[in-house]
């Protein structure tokens, strides 16, 4: 059962690999298909643009200066407007998880960041290291975040939490099938103080091991 | 030729005790477009004393009912816990009305005791008072079943609004009887629906300690608290789903927040969209049949639409920010939604197909971060969480320009590590907003009115957030 499941997803990455390899880097540069008669009334012209050239703007719209994207957003694939970025496969595991491990452990963000400090960076090589010494397991990257804020926004950041954390292992040679980030926002604080001290300990991204 | 309209030939339909009303009404439309400083000093009374009765009544305005406390319907019956079907009727009728707090019951039930014994009832006394209403009550119980009738006047035309009788309403929940009876006063005296039995669902838990949280139920009164979930885990924002029958919410059941449907009067819940990461914020639109809720599947938070089994997806978002908390309008053709692909996070709208994208809220001072936009039952204005001072606030803007920014709340006088007022839900009649405040340094469930005014906690057990208003 649990081969049959893991051929399933290394088929399934290959088949993602192979059509990001195949259609990316053509299209990347090819500009949105709609041309600018659709293009959006911009209500001040400046909202979608970044410095460094044209925004993507949704469904509608042109695309242009793509070279130019600024590096901290993922690349949009203008053939379709999806974000490409690494797609999630794993659906979470089900049933009671093993625990955690001090191999792997808790990360902690600044206010409102989804950046990985260095000295988290150098956490996550070892983390990545574990893991792929042990590829048995399922691990789920639990995105936290502190209680500031709309519930909604920090389910969000919470997101983003675990997938920056996901792109980083993936780029150490995880294999993303075996990564499984969710977000809990504020619904599970570590502390539920309101102090400083409780903000820092609450703003985390943990990971839980599954079989 | 005009006559065989067949408007013209049919009789006005009129019950004997409405027409002072509609007499009331057409003088007040004459007398609002007369008479520019009409609304300041009479509010509710006109020069010669009548009673002013619409729904166009200026924002303050008040009536002042008198309900003295109920009376045997028979001669030593055995009676309900009267007080606290008193207390409801006028807890319903302040809460979700235009209905003044009453100040001294004890002189109401002196005046009623005194005219009681006479069988008239003395209307100059009530009006001396300064009660434009008089609720008088009778009721028995027997075995489990109440039993009651109500009558009410109006003490200026000394005439009856209406009468009515309630019967096999159950002794278990006298507040229960106390909502029907709120809701005929306020429809008889405001002609509006009222709200007194319309429920809240909302996201109750144990404490901010604990992660097990449910989905629960009230009505607009805060009474009748029922938990409709039990997901024995972490759940987030329901939303009303299907013909006001179902509620669809996030649950973290399967480790990942997924969204489920349930029907309200109970069963299992089913679920809807269990993508991998978020699938959360969820809103119906009942003209549409769909659900609109943020996926993050791609590797970002995006807008999606799809139905209530979660089938026929459609992605209506394609940027590399955050958008998220989408809401329809109530028209359903488009839909409000909180974006960070600008400068700050803010609230933008599109149509239902993703077009037609232009921004709501603007970078303004002391806030630029707007989330939570939910769109007034009537499409004119949309509230939302508004951070300012580094506290939540509600605040309103007209939906069709952005314009008429105003802050519905003050959190200033919160305790401190308050987070302020957030998460506004409309009622369904548009006159009241529902919303989440830290105010006593707990998240509780408060009410007030669409102008900010009155407001009242309706919960106040450990830990309770993220309400929405019912319209059933």
């Amino acid at each position: 059962m649990s081969a049959n499941r893991r051929m399933w997803t290394q088929l399934l990455l290959l088949v993602v690999v192979a059509s990001v390899s195949f259609s990316g880097c053509s299209k990347m540069k090819r500009l949105w298909p709609f041309g600018s008669k659709r293009s959006l009334q911009n209500p001040d012209g400046e909202i979608f643009t970044s410095p460094q050239g044209s925004f993507f703007d949704p469904v509608g719209g042109e695309v242009t200066a793509l070279d130019n994207m600024p590096t901290d957003y993922l690349d949009i694939d203008p053939s379709t407007g999806d974000v490409t970025g690494i797609p999630h496969q794993a659906l979470p595991p089900a049933g009671a998880p093993l625990g955690t491990t001090s191999e792997l452990p808790i990360i902690y963000f600044a206010f409102d960041s989804d950046q990985l400090t260095a000295e988290v960076q150098a956490a996550l090589d070892q983390a990545a290291q574990w893991i792929l010494n042990h590829p048995q397991y399922i691990i789920q990257i639990e995105g936290h975040c502190d209680e500031r804020g709309t519930v909604e926004y920090n389910l969000n950041l919470g997101q983003r939490r675990a997938d920056r954390v996901r792109e980083y292992l993936v780029g150490r040679g995880v294999n993303p099938a075996i990564l499984t980030p969710t977000s809990y926002g504020e619904e599970r604080l570590a502390d539920p103080g309101t102090t400083e001290e409780a903000h820092a300990q609450n703003r985390r991204v943990q990971f839980v091991v599954f079989e | 030729m005009i006559n065989r309209s067949p408007f013209f030939s049919l009789p006005r339909a009129q019950s004997p005790h409405i027409p002072s009303f509609a007499w009331l009404k057409l003088l007040l439309c004459c007398a609002l477009c007369l008479t520019p400083g009409f609304a300041s000093a009479q509010v509710g009374q006109r020069a010669d004393g009548t009673l002013v009765i619409d729904p166009r009544s200026p924002d303050d305005f008040e009536f002042k009912i008198a309900i003295p406390s109920f009376e045997p319907l028979t001669p030593g019956a055995p009676l309900p816990d009267t007080k606290t079907i008193i207390e409801g009727i006028y807890l319903n009728l302040t809460l979700l009305s235009e209905f003044a707090t009453p100040t001294s019951q004890a002189n109401i039930e002196r005046l009623r005791a005194q005219e009681r014994p006479t069988g008239k009832i003395n209307f100059a006394a009530w009006r001396a008072m300064g009660m434009q209403l008089l609720l008088i009550g009778r009721t028995s119980l027997t075995g489990d079943q109440i039993r009651t009738t109500v009558e009410l006047h109006e003490t200026d035309k000394e005439s009856l609004v209406y009468r009515s009788e309630y019967k096999n309403f159950s002794n278990k929940s006298p507040r229960h009887l106390a909502r029907y009876i709120a809701n005929d006063v306020i429809k008889k005296v405001t002609f509006k629906d009222g709200l007194a039995l319309t429920q809240i669902a909302y996201v109750g838990g144990q404490g901010s300690k604990s992660w097990k949280k449910e989905i629960h139920l009230m009505y607009a009164d805060g009474g009748d608290v029922r938990k409709l979930t039990n997901e024995n885990t972490t759940v987030a924002a329901p939303a009303w789903g299907m013909n006001g029958t179902e509620i669809y919410y996030t649950s973290w059941r399967r480790n990942n927040p997924d969204l489920y449907g349930v029907q309200i009067r109970g069963g299992a819940p089913w679920l809807i969209s269990g993508q991998p990461q978020l699938n959360i914020s969820p809103h119906w639109s009942q003209k549409n049949q769909r659900v609109v809720l943020t996926l993050a599947m791609d590797g970002n938070s995006e807008i999606y639409t799809m139905d209530r089994r979660g089938e026929n997806k459609q992605r209506l978002t394609r940027t590399s920010a955050v958008d998220s908390s989408p809401n329809w309008s109530p028209d359903g053709r488009q839909i409000v939604f909180t974006s960070n692909r600008g400068y700050g996070q803010q609230l933008y709208i599109m149509d239902k197909d993703g077009w037609g994208m232009r921004r709501l809220t603007q970078m303004g001072t002391g806030y630029n971060y707007n989330d939570g936009g939910v769109w007034s039952p009537d499409g004119r204005k949309i509230a939302f969480s508004c951070r300012y001072r580094g506290r939540f606030e509600i605040a309103v803007v007209n939906a069709a320009d952005g314009e008429g920014f105003q802050m519905l709340t003050n959190s200033a006088g919160h305790v401190s590590g308050s987070e302020g007022n957030q998460d506004p839900s409309w009622s369904p009649d548009g006159s009241r907003i529902v919303f989440t405040s830290e105010k006593t340094g707990v998240k509780q469930i408060w009410v007030m009115k669409a102008n900010g005014k009155r407001q009242y906690p309706l919960t106040r057990s450990a830990y309770n957030l993220s309400p929405a208003w019912g319209d059933l």
